[in-house]
């Protein structure tokens, strides 16, 4: 398995920087817990108000604050010379790209994931709904580290590269969007979630192989200007 | 990730040999940090009458074994380019070069700032756009796929990839591994070669500049590829600092590696190089 190793090292290595930076890998979360709050306090609270949007506010506020963790996605590694290295290097970008979307998804979509339950209890989410919610986040949150890691790959090297991430990535956002909520929705009609659910895995795993090339294609072209 | 399973396998050339660098510290020898070297050939045919020819003094510690071909394609330069020119936006940043590095040499680019020193040396790995008739590493042709040079190569630039919240081992490992290189077994007499000993644990952002240059050329000393590409790798540095790029590169000559670096004024050590100067079109 040696020549799994440059992209275990990179997974490692990028969760092992996530943990020396605890303050960074938080951030996301309070965005989302802070967000989620200020819905909760501005539909007044009460739980026949907050139970029909409790699904889809808590998809929005994921998918936003995923994004907040995309600028650091590449920057370092770009301002430091890392990715140049990588560039000059014989490991095959599109492998490390995988790694790099990997790590990134287990440090924030499993997060996110995770913190759900918590925003579903501010939010009044009703408790049938609400291991749709974790599955469909789960496969989402993937899909959405995916169309950040293109996103975050065209703009590693733009100075000031925040709102051109916003423009580019929320409406690639959108198909995500509609099957994930759609899939909680169906549980709150009364039907089955399985359809949107199989739309939402089948958008995630096109991303999964396409992004990793689309990114490397990215970084690439970003290389010929000197930095 | 599966496409690339194949690459990282390349077929070991004919005649290939493992040999294994001794490098120690020697304290009671001289004052400045000078790396004491021993070479040994490992290789089962040369073991017994290279170990007495080369082996001088004290108990050898294996070092960093050098996978580099160093029997077969002597001959052969390192690397050849012919009628090479550097563009960016439409101009030639110099007169057309022709390059020639032999296995186990030096080529020094001179050239004033702006020159394209570094360009030429970023060109060369596919990081800018380069022209050349022919570009050969090792006798390959590597004009139009650079993967062969790549993987044969280390590059080291004004950036040195360290990653400020990971110490200088953490560093190391991690920059060797991600490039699919072998790992150190023990890094300790490396980095106290370098002058980090007591530094090689704490966070490589506390580290002082020449500090953070010395943890970068931990992967010099630790690489067994054989063309090093370096972008002023004297910069930062002390007197001292000087002396272990200088043991580096000699090390790394001896053993049949050859080194491309950069420079723009006179060079702070006595290593025999050729001298290329890149001069400005008319």
């Amino acid at each position: 398995m040696s020549s799994f190793r440059p992209y275990i090292g990179l997974l490692r290595r990028d969760v092992r920087l996530a943990v020396r930076r605890r303050a960074d890998l938080l951030m996301p979360l309070a965005f989302a817990v802070l967000v989620v709050l200020l819905f909760s306090v501005a539909l007044g609270g009460s739980a026949n108000k907050l139970a029909p949007v409790a699904a889809p506010v808590i998809w929005v506020t994921v998918l936003l604050s995923s994004f907040l963790s995309l600028e650091g996605m590449f920057r370092p590694d770009a301002d430091d010379g890392t990715l140049d290295q990588w560039l000059c290097g014989s490991t095959s970008m599109i492998g490390l790209m995988f790694a790099k979307a990997a790590a990134h998804w287990l440090l924030y979509g499993v997060g996110l994931t995770l913190a759900t339950p918590l925003l579903a209890m501010l939010l009044k989410l009703p408790a049938d709904q609400l291991p749709v919610l974790l599955l469909a986040l789960a496969i989402g949150t993937l899909g959405a580290t995916q169309i950040g890691l293109i996103a975050a790959a065209l703009t590693a090297r733009l100075r000031r590269s925040g709102i051109l991430l916003a423009i580019i990535v929320m409406p690639l956002f959108l198909p995500l969007l509609i099957f994930g909520s759609g899939a909680v929705d169906a549980v709150r009609l009364g039907d089955s979630p399985r359809s949107a659910l199989m739309l939402l895995a089948a958008q995630t795993l096109m991303l999964l192989t396409l992004a990793p090339l689309a990114a490397a294609a990215g970084l690439k072209i970003g290389s010929d200007s000197p930095p | 990730m599966w496409m690339t399973a194949r690459r990282q396998h390349q077929p070991r050339p004919q005649g290939y040999e493992r040999f294994l660098i001794d490098m120690r510290v020697d304290n009671s020898e001289t004052s400045r940090d000078t790396l004491a070297l021993t070479i040994h050939a490992s290789a089962k045919t040369h073991r017994s009458q290279r170990a007495e020819s080369v082996t001088s003094r004290g108990p050898r510690r294996p070092f960093v074994p050098l996978t580099i071909d160093a029997e077969s394609k002597l001959s052969v330069p390192a690397l050849e380019a012919n009628d090479l020119l550097c563009v960016r936006d439409d101009e030639a940043l110099f007169a057309p070069l022709q390059l020639r590095v032999e296995r186990g040499a030096l080529l020094v680019l001179e050239g004033n700032n702006g020159s394209g020193k570094t360009t030429l040396l970023r060109a060369l790995l596919g990081l800018n756009a380069l022209q050349a008739t022919t570009l050969q590493f090792l006798g390959e042709d590597v004009l139009e796929r650079r993967h062969a040079l790549r993987a044969g190569s280390v590059w080291m630039g004004h950036l040195l990839a360290l990653k400020g919240d990971l110490s200088a081992r953490e560093n190391l490992e991690f920059t060797l591994a991600l490039a699919g290189e072998a790992g150190v077994a023990d890094a300790d007499p490396l980095f106290a070669a370098l002058g980090l000993a007591g530094f090689e644990d704490v966070p490589a952002r506390t580290l002082s500049a020449g500090q953070r240059k010395r943890a970068a050329l931990a992967r010099l000393a630790a690489s067994r590829r054989p063309l090093w590409l370096l972008d002023e790798p004297f910069a930062n540095l002390d007197a001292a600092g000087m002396a272990v790029v200088e043991q580096l590169l000699r090390t790394h000559l001896a053993r049949g590696g050859s080194a491309i670096l950069t420079s723009h004024g006179v060079l702070p050590i006595s290593v025999p190089a050729s001298v290329l100067r890149l001069a400005a079109l008319p």
